[in-house]
């Protein structure tokens, strides 16, 4: 039925968008490719061909293992709680009718400030002597809260010294991440929850759900299903490439207990030219990547739609 | 009886709702005030909150050390320039996958936002070598088209969620009427994707504002925006945190109050391409 220059035309249409993508970002990822096969170094002519070594490196050197290890830990915290925080948010907001639009602004407004701009404030906040982070929790020493071993602890021997800690950067840095996204999520989720038809809710009711916490479980949270898929994918790709906080706040350290896989990716191909390597990283990198989305397509096709 | 149950509930979620926006706002009304500031009363034990002796001192300091309106003027014309051909690459695409599906149209959109998903530091020396070469480093025009391809695939994806909405038929009726494609696109669906549009405009440009890694990467002097600014300003002054303070206000607070003014427009783009 199409007009047959109409057609045509489409390819015109979406041509300049995919050929750009293409060179820029596709070609890329083939020459990155290529170059984890060699030990290729800026300004050096003539890389060698290395075979697998980066690879064989990256999955057997401690550094490396350090590395997945501190992603891990990154993801594994920021992912869940970003996620649980911006569903609690949404609901919490969606249940309070006056000035919801001002608290759907506060929320979001550690989305819209820029990550660098906000790292230093928490670098001044964490900071060891007179950061107001630690110069609170000193306030609360020889007083009942000495209860909290925790806090005892850190009267007496001082407390943590947040990101210069071996202990603590990394799970600071998830605060800090956490803070920074969650608004994001609870967007989303308020964006699900408005797509809830009423009807559901009135007819759990007739059925004799009562209570909040059964319409949650059997009407809120099935419906939010593909909310949920999607906010959780983009929770994933987003804490995978915490990138900005690392480089302003830890720089990997201490004792590469923050070495997080973008970080490290930086680190080698810009910083030390091993670009073979750097590469290799990417690539293991994007391959994590693929199989999260993949994983997630699998998840929309089968079984989260309702309607 | 009920309802008893549910005003206390709703004062209880009421004051909840607050207290977790004022733990999310604190840092950011933490270094407003902290700008204001003498360096002594920003790290005063304890914490002054309000009661000290305002000073724009920080802010002079700021401006004397580096010049913030260059580094502002480079931030808009660079958010602004690569959102606007961003806008200008994408609607055709967005146009075409919406309103003439092939079967690939899925597979397509999926590979374009996959595309998001690449770390950007893997590309980054491959697109430095081409600066060089073409002489785009530390230019406006340079991070234009860099940020444009960033975030190109969000473009395409959002602006397509929202062509999606518009009814065929009306599109129908105006070729019946002898419109061209041109036409087509100009008079009948732009009007309708206008607020579609406004908000996409708007994620982009805060995206754009943002972007730390690739400005900083592919700037000096010359096109620096304000997040090297605001970079420029970290760790050898570790100790001067009203100064930095004032610095980090000057470089979020044009996006904050953009992005205040238009949170329900924003909020709206954002939500209605992601979950449909």
């Amino acid at each position: 039925m199409r007009a047959p220059n109409q057609s045509r035309a489409h390819l015109w249409f979406i041509a300049p968008a995919l050929v750009l993508m293409f060179l820029v970002l596709i070609l890329p990822i083939l020459i990155a490719g290529y170059m984890s096969l060699t030990n290729f170094s800026l300004g050096n002519d003539g890389a060698d061909f290395v075979g697998l070594k980066n690879y064989t490196d990256i999955f057997t050197k401690s550094t490396y293992e350090k590395m997945f290890g501190a992603t891990l830990r990154y993801v594994g915290v920021t992912v869940p709680v970003s996620v649980a925080l911006g569903l609690g948010a949404a609901l919490l907001v969606n249940s309070v009718t006056r000035f919801s639009n001002v608290y759907r602004t506060i929320y979001f407004l550690p989305v819209m400030a820029a990550l660098i701009a906000m790292a230093i404030v928490w670098e001044f906040a964490l900071h060891p002597q007179i950061g107001i982070v630690n110069t609170t929790l000193e306030r609360g020493c020889g007083t009942w809260l000495e209860v909290w071993g925790w806090l005892a602890r850190g009267c007496a021997d001082g407390f943590p010294l947040w990101l210069g800690d071996r202990d603590y950067a990394i799970w600071t840095l998830c605060f800090i991440g956490i803070w920074q996204g969650f608004g994001f999520n609870m967007v989303l989720y308020l964006a699900g929850l408005t797509g809830i038809p009423r009807d559901l809710y009135h007819a759990a009711e007739m059925d004799g759900t009562k209570s909040g916490w059964e319409k949650f479980r059997l009407v809120t949270w099935p419906m939010l299903g593909p909310t949920t898929v999607f906010v959780v994918t983009i929770s994933f790709i987003r804490s995978f490439q915490v990138f900005d906080t690392v480089e302003a706040l830890t720089r990997g350290g201490p004792s590469k207990s923050t070495y997080v896989m973008m970080y490290a990716i930086f680190e080698k191909a810009v910083k030390q030219n091993l670009m073979g390597i750097g590469a290799a990283i990417t690539i293991v990198f994007l391959a994590f990547v693929m199989v999260l989305t993949l994983i997630q397509r699998w998840l929309v096709e089968r079984r989260v739609h309702y309607v | 009886m009920a309802r008893a149950v549910t005003t206390r509930r709703k004062a209880i979620n009421t004051a909840l709702a607050w207290a977790i926006g004022l733990l999310i706002f604190f840092p950011i009304l933490w270094t407003i005030l902290t700008s204001f500031k003498t360096e002594g009363q920003a790290i005063a034990d304890p914490p002054i909150f309000l009661f000290f002796d305002w000073t724009l001192e920080n802010y002079a300091i700021v401006q004397e050390r580096s010049d913030y309106m260059r580094y502002l003027v480079n931030s808009i014309i660079i958010a602004l320039g690569s959102t606007a051909l961003g806008i200008v690459i994408a609607v055709p695409a967005a146009w075409s996958m919406a309103f003439v599906p092939s079967k690939r149209t899925k597979d397509i959109l999926m590979w374009m936002l996959s595309t998001k998903m690449l770390p950007a530091v893997g590309v980054l020396y491959p697109i430095y070598l081409l600066f060089i070469k073409m002489g785009l480093l530390d230019s406006r025009m340079g991070l234009v088209v860099v940020l444009m391809l960033i975030n190109l695939p969000i473009i395409v994806w959002m602006l397509y969620t929202y062509f999606k909405e518009i009814p065929g038929e009306i599109l129908e009726a105006a070729r019946m009427d002898g419109a061209t494609l041109k036409e087509e696109i100009i008079y009948i669906l732009t009007p309708m994707a206008v607020p579609g549009i406004a908000s996409t405009l708007l994620l982009n440009v805060i995206l754009a504002w943002n972007e730390a890694f690739w400005t900083l990467n592919l700037t000096a002097a010359k096109a620096a925006p304000l997040t090297a600014f605001i970079a420029s300003y970290s760790s050898p002054e570790g100790l001067f945190y009203a100064k930095l303070s004032a610095a980090s206000t000057m470089a979020i607070a044009p996006i904050l109050i953009l992005g205040w003014f238009s949170q329900k427009q924003l909020v709206r783009g954002l939500t209605f391409g992601a979950v449909k």
